[in-house]
């Protein structure tokens, strides 16, 4: 803590970019987050959710949403976009254009839906980590957004924070212990 | 469309005696499995957000050991007993006492997992028993699964479970105290949707 505070104190008003001090921002599950460089964007306990980014490079504009399942419910009036991974991506890239990003430079990284029990009773129950996946994936593809990176699947919970500036994705787990820059 | 939040104030009433009983049975079963007396607090059923379940297990990165036992038959979906990581320890050692001492770490950490398991065994038997008892279904269990993680992550279970039909969970726990030593465990009982009205149709008679 000490170093860091001596950090801000000899940073440069003309200091470069490099100098990431941004404020974090944590958002709970079925909620989304817009932030700019260099404000961080963290969701943390990730089971069978998946924590989805999109980041504009150049605007560094970065957003952030916890997804729970799948499909939203069909005659789903009111609900909550951020909740359902076929209705928050699209939520997401609008907001992104309206904070200022644009449609053509957005890329996207994934971590999250893992398989935390492996009970087979009520086994279509089960393995909602995986569609949660499978549809993040398969919505980005139909929408022709890269993802360059992803830390998907497996038994482990993850947290993880975005750096809007550099576009740095980190993801820690705590069994095993691990911490991974993607 | 089903709504969680329909559940009124004698709903929540009938949970909380189900909460009640079936951790009461538990607690029984767990006292006698120590030899030391284990009391419960006063069972607690209420609708919350989800985003609130991992502040009560005191944020979602807390590491805990989460036990989930699959129930079947009249009714289905969970039982989960999520126990802090040091509680989880403790439990194991007043469990196995001192024959583990002469093992390698590797021997120890298997016999402590089943030994667990062993533990949400007998809890959730008795658990089920005593449910079943009051509302005369037949509800089936799996073999327990354990994992230590994150709260946030296990508890995710809860949320996915009830998230399609809105923004609250069902939440019902019940605290174990073990006089000598405070053990605290959270024993949820998580119907799926339909489980959840067979259930509340046991109310009317009730």
């Amino acid at each position: 803590m000490d170093t860091f505070a001596f950090d801000i104190k000899r940073q440069e008003p003309s200091a470069d970019r490099q100098v990431v001090l941004g404020k974090v921002y944590t958002i709970g599950i079925a909620e989304h987050k817009i932030a700019h460089g260099p404000d961080r964007l963290a969701t943390l306990g990730l089971g069978s959710c998946v924590g989805l980014v999109l980041h504009d490079a150049t605007a560094r504009i970065g957003g952030m949403v916890h997804v729970m399942l799948p499909n939203a419910p069909q005659n789903a009036a009111g609900i909550n976009k951020s909740k359902f991974a076929d209705t928050a991506i699209d939520e997401l890239i609008r907001l992104m254009i309206q904070s200022g990003a644009m449609r053509a430079r957005l890329v996207a990284k994934l971590a999250g839906g893992a398989h935390m029990f492996s009970t087979t009773c009520n086994a279509d129950f089960m393995n909602v980590g995986e569609r949660n996946v499978q549809m993040c994936k398969k919505i980005l593809r139909e929408r022709s957004i890269r993802i360059l990176a992803e830390d998907t699947g497996l038994t482990s919970g993850r947290s993880i924070e975005f750096c809007c500036e550099t576009g740095q994705l980190k993801v820690r787990t705590v069994s095993p212990k691990s911490i991974r820059l993607i | 469309m089903f709504d969680i939040q329909n559940i009124n104030g004698k709903g929540l009433d009938f949970f909380r005696e189900l909460e009640n009983i079936g951790a009461g049975h538990a607690a029984t079963a767990l006292s006698m499995l120590l030899s030391r007396t284990v009391s419960i607090q006063v069972p607690c059923a209420k609708l919350c957000n989800y985003n609130e379940i991992c502040d009560i297990l005191h944020g979602p990165e807390n590491v805990v050991a989460g036990l989930l036992v699959g129930i079947s038959a009249d009714i289905r979906g969970f039982i989960l007993l999520v126990l802090d990581e040091k509680d989880a320890e403790k439990l194991t050692q007043s469990v196995m006492g001192d024959i583990a001492d002469d093992m390698s770490e590797e021997e120890r950490a298997e016999l402590s997992t089943s030994a667990l398991k062993e533990v949400a065994n007998i809890l959730v038997g008795a658990y089920i028993t005593a449910i079943s008892e009051m509302t005369g279904l037949t509800i089936d269990a799996s073999v327990p699964d354990l994992v230590f993680d994150m709260a946030g992550a296990v508890m995710n279970l809860l949320a996915v479970a009830y998230g399609e039909f809105g923004d609250h969970v069902l939440f019902m726990e019940t605290e174990f105290c073990d006089q000598s030593d405070s053990l605290f465990g959270h024993f949820f009982l998580i119907p799926d949707v339909e489980s959840y009205r067979t259930l509340t149709e046991k109310m009317v008679g009730y």
